[in-house]
């Protein structure tokens, strides 16, 4: 026996046997959101993953979590053979999780986006394969190949960097939650831009799946480069960020373009879009000159309300490193946003850090050595057990 | 106040619930009586609520067949720490849907409890709550169940609760390549 269980009493085996599975069903229920715990349960015995992998109990154990997928961890891209390309994340008060393994894929692999449970792909050209998009969903394995658009060729001619997005077709409910979308139709929305043109092919899976002819849209100003971030989504709008001081909002029924000038006092700084209170357009917007962070919410037109400033050495951990003397902390960038979390992810010269827009709470991403300061791109998504054949429901 | 009167004083408890009719008086599977406030046990189980309003309440005791005397005492020690602490609004709104309503956390003084039962009186504690439809108490001590699961893995879990692995081999080949890229670190 393990030292850690001798410490404490282990259930007697009678009681265990008269315990009915509905106990055990509510006891579940109980469980924190994250992927890898109901992961383990359902690794425990046959008659456990019968009750996890239960549709009436997976939907109740979403609601418990009020339908809100949980963070797992993030991706990111750091390109050289070998390289881990996923860090979980796990829920407060529970130890990092050891990384015996850990996600790996070709070096010429760039992870586009993750959104709705599924993570999208750029596998760029390598030797005489073509570039080609890969759709993965990671809980139930399922990968897909997407070729580029037909018209593809016309994006050569632009400059800037490509941008992709994976769209669930589903849409949010009213309060701006998503559910359990999984097998759902989705889009894949490609986007390049500079000054003074932006380019957008949408694919639709509905159909047999296939790709619009590229849209172009004349109206970005002086300057500005659609910034190869993931965008976020609200109703039926995509917000990608451009560098300056606008947002690009691309309308994903009409197919078509708006620019949403940013707040005057933000210009120029480094900006992450966020979804607030469950379908507002926010922006988080970091002041380097003075080390701090502000959340814009967007009313409309060219209305802005700024909701809190606030400077990040006064944070903790970074508060405590911030005397003056000791570490200079530099520019913090902002990295990623998650997409139902409320939360952001940050970098500094002492690391990366996630922020939780709600509490202000910081905190420190623990990671190997191969963690990138370019972008992340959260992983949300419940748990669900695949059904085994030979475990009868 | 203390709850286990034991067989002997069971005359006078009965005395005592006809005198006050505050409490009600409950019987145990073996036999044990235990005197609970009337208010706490209608507020706090549907199902003596029920009984309360029928009229199907004994006054030597009403019996509870499938609850045994340990239990019960628990089930008993619960309502009336229940009953002295500032009750939440939350925790007395019994609408809700029970599977589905977000779960308060445990205050410090379930919390505690709780942490004081074995894992056999947590077990029957649950079977009690979930026979007199103590939803609260349901939830507190399944959310400390799942909590012993927290942090370990499928092995580790398994000894907590003695519990066999009875995957087949194949079974085991199969499930292992779940979430395996990200998480499997057993």
């Amino acid at each position: 026996m393990s030292d850690f269980v001798s410490r404490q009493e282990q259930t007697s085996p009678a009681k265990l046997a008269d315990m009915p599975g509905d106990h055990w069903t509510e006891i579940f229920l109980h469980l924190p959101p994250q992927p890898h715990i109901l992961l383990r349960v359902s690794h425990v015995c046959r008659s456990w993953r019968r009750l996890t992998a239960d549709p009436g109990f997976l939907r109740s154990f979403r609601a418990r979590h009020n339908d809100t997928p949980p963070l797992a961890g993030v991706f990111h891209n750091i390109c050289y053979e070998g390289a881990r390309r996923f860090t979980p994340i796990t829920g407060d008060g529970e130890d990092p999780l050891p990384l015996r393994r850990g996600f790996t894929c070709p070096a010429h692999w760039h992870v586009f986006d993750s959104r709705h449970g599924r993570v999208l792909f750029h596998a760029l050209a390598h030797g005489a394969a073509p570039p080609v998009l890969i759709l993965w969903d990671p809980v139930t394995r399922r990968c897909e190949k997407i070729g580029m658009p037909p018209d593809w060729a016309v994006y050569y001619n632009y400059d800037g960097k490509l941008g992709g997005s994976v769209v669930c077709m589903a849409g949010d409910d009213a309060d701006g939650r998503h559910g359990d979308c999984r097998s759902g139709p989705f889009m894949v929305v490609l986007m390049i831009g500079r000054e003074p043109r932006a380019m957008v092919s949408v694919y639709s899976s509905e159909d047999g799946g296939g790709w619009n002819k590229a849209i172009s849209f004349d109206g970005l100003p002086m300057w500005a480069e659609v910034v190869p971030k993931p965008c976020v989504v609200i109703g039926d709008t995509l917000y990608q960020a451009v560098s300056g001081s606008n947002t690009l909002a691309f309308d994903l029924r009409s197919s078509s373009f708006t620019m949403v000038p940013n707040p005057p006092e933000t210009k120029w700084m480094d900006v992450q879009i966020v979804r607030v209170d469950g379908g507002r357009l926010g922006l988080v917007v970091a002041n380097n000159v003075e080390f701090s962070l502000q959340l814009w919410v967007w009313k409309g037109a060219d209305d802005w309300v700024q909701r809190w400033r606030v400077r990040l050495d006064t944070l903790k951990p970074l508060s405590a490193t911030a005397q003056p003397g000791v570490v200079d902390l530099g520019a913090v960038n902002l990295i990623g946003a998650c997409d139902y979390g409320n939360a952001i992810f940050l970098w500094t010269r002492l690391g990366s850090f996630m922020l939780q827009l709600d509490t202000m709470e910081l905190k420190e991403l623990s990671y190997d050595s191969t963690m990138t300061s370019g972008s992340l791109y959260p992983y949300e998504s419940f748990f669900a057990p695949v059904q085994v054949s030979t475990i009868p429901s | 106040m203390e709850v286990d009167k034991g067989k002997g004083e069971a005359e006078e408890t009965r005395k005592v619930a006809e005198a006050d009719r505050d409490t009600v008086t409950l019987k145990s599977s073996d036999g044990k009586l235990f005197e609970v406030s009337k208010e706490a046990a209608a507020r706090l189980s549907t199902v003596l609520a029920g009984m309360i309003a029928g009229g199907s309440i004994d006054d030597n005791g009403t019996d509870l067949k499938q609850i045994g005397s340990e239990a019960l005492e628990n089930v008993v020690d619960y309502c009336n720490k229940h009953a002295n602490s500032i009750p939440s609004a939350a925790l007395i709104s019994s609408s809700i849907s029970f599977n589905t309503a977000p779960f308060k956390e445990p205050e410090e003084w379930e919390r505690k409890f709780v942490d004081r039962l074995s894992h056999d009186a947590l077990f029957d504690l649950v079977e009690a709550a979930n026979f007199l439809g103590m939803e609260r108490l349901l939830d507190v001590t399944c959310h400390k169940i799942s909590e012993m699961m927290k942090g370990k893995s499928p092995d580790q879990i398994r000894e907590v609760f003695n519990i066999k692995n009875d995957y087949t081999k194949e079974e085991l080949e199969e499930i292992r390549q779940e979430l395996a890229w990200a998480f499997y670190d057993d």
